[in-house]
């Protein structure tokens, strides 16, 4: 999908036109989805997450600037950044202190792990597996990851819908790979134990 | 593929791990439920509902409207008092036809167009009756007289002048 078709369809929603809003969002949905739902663990939070997007692009309450980026990179900031608000307000895991680069290795202290609603939804071990590892790792890492690995996303696109300088991408991105493969080794050896 | 049969390079984050190959086919059709989809259709439907017609308008748009309804108000009224109460007799319409040119009116054009019976008579006029009737006349010397035709209504009264050309 090229961002001027995105672009065309939010002019023609601003007018009024039902069906470009609709072809925009079923566009969007699954990625954004996707997303909120890894990092929240949650798929009602991801619907939550995926409805305020789309409603904060029918309002203009978020004011997205063709001329300053993607709309697909603008919406997945806004649902990152809905995805963090959600997670502050309801404590889901501990935020980090101080530096957000600091020497840690990248696990926060996650309050729950342990397999909801979203294990039902992803009838497939390894996407658990990951899902358990991702949910270990401090959201600051878990954002980059994320874009990076399933996304498919750059790191200029991920320095700009995180808001980042493109070496602090390069480094979180760098650390929560690692710090995901560490969290992911308990399940990997169970896997290997079971082939 | 075997999603556990991996190398363990791509593990230490040089390589792309098989979770992720999993996650991304797992989720490729992944969306939120359709009421998501409902509820912004809903929400989109009520911010771009029609309008009614007397919502349509902004202040400005009423004010203008207003004020032009006004102003052909205001026109339409004072053209129905200029208009007379009766038409005119055909001789009236004769009389003033032949007075249309020269003719200085010094009644209203209603009582002019009401008249019954106008005539035209001569007369001399002092220049100082002229002045105070509003003719635009030099008055250097007040009391020398001027030819004039005057239209007199059937009751003597003046309705309009015509100085003759001596």
């Amino acid at each position: 999908m090229k961002d001027s078709d995105d672009i065309q369809l939010l002019r023609a929603l601003r007018q009024g036109d039902a069906t470009a809003f609709q072809t925009l969002y079923r566009q969007h949905r699954s990625g954004l989805y996707s997303f909120a739902l890894l990092h929240s663990g949650a798929p009602d939070v991801a619907a939550d997450v995926v409805q305020e997007v789309f409603m904060g692009l029918l309002s203009d309450s978020y004011g997205f600037d063709p001329l300053k980026g993607m709309l697909a990179n603008f919406l997945y900031g806004v649902a990152r950044n809905l995805v963090l608000s959600h997670a502050r307000q309801n404590r889901r895991w501990v935020q980090p202190t101080g530096d957000d680069d600091d020497e840690d290795d990248g696990l926060a202290q996650v309050i729950d792990t342990a397999a909801g609603p979203l294990a039902r939804l992803l009838d497939d071990e390894a996407v658990e597996h990951l899902r358990r590892a991702l949910a270990a790792l401090a959201p600051h890492y878990r954002d980059v990851v994320i874009l990076f690995e399933l996304h498919e996303k750059s790191y200029q696109e991920i320095a700009q819908i995180c808001q980042l300088e493109i070496g602090t991408v390069r480094s979180r991105l760098s650390r929560g790979r690692a710090a995901l493969a560490k969290a992911l080794e308990p399940y990997r050896a169970i896997a290997k134990d079971i082939a | 593929m075997n999603l556990f049969d991996f190398d363990d390079d791509s593990n230490a984050g040089n390589g792309r791990a098989p979770e992720w190959e999993a996650a991304r086919r797992t989720l490729a059709q992944a969306a939120p439920p359709d009421h998501v989809e409902q509820a912004l259709l809903r929400a989109f439907a009520r911010r771009h509902a029609p309008r009614p017609w007397y919502r349509r308008w902004d202040l400005d748009t009423v004010a203008s409207w207003v004020a032009i309804g006004a102003l052909c108000g205001v026109l339409a009224t004072v053209g129905m008092s200029l208009l007379p109460g009766a038409a005119p007799s055909a001789r009236v319409v004769r009389v003033l036809a032949a007075a249309d040119v020269g003719f200085v009116s010094i009644v209203p054009p209603e009582r002019m167009a009401a008249a019954v019976n106008p005539q035209l008579k001569q007369a001399d006029i002092p220049r100082s009756a002229l002045v105070q009737m509003g003719i635009p006349i030099v008055a250097d010397a007040p009391d020398e007289l001027v030819h004039a035709e005057l239209m007199v209504a059937a009751t003597g009264e003046p309705l309009a002048i015509r100085l003759a050309v001596n």
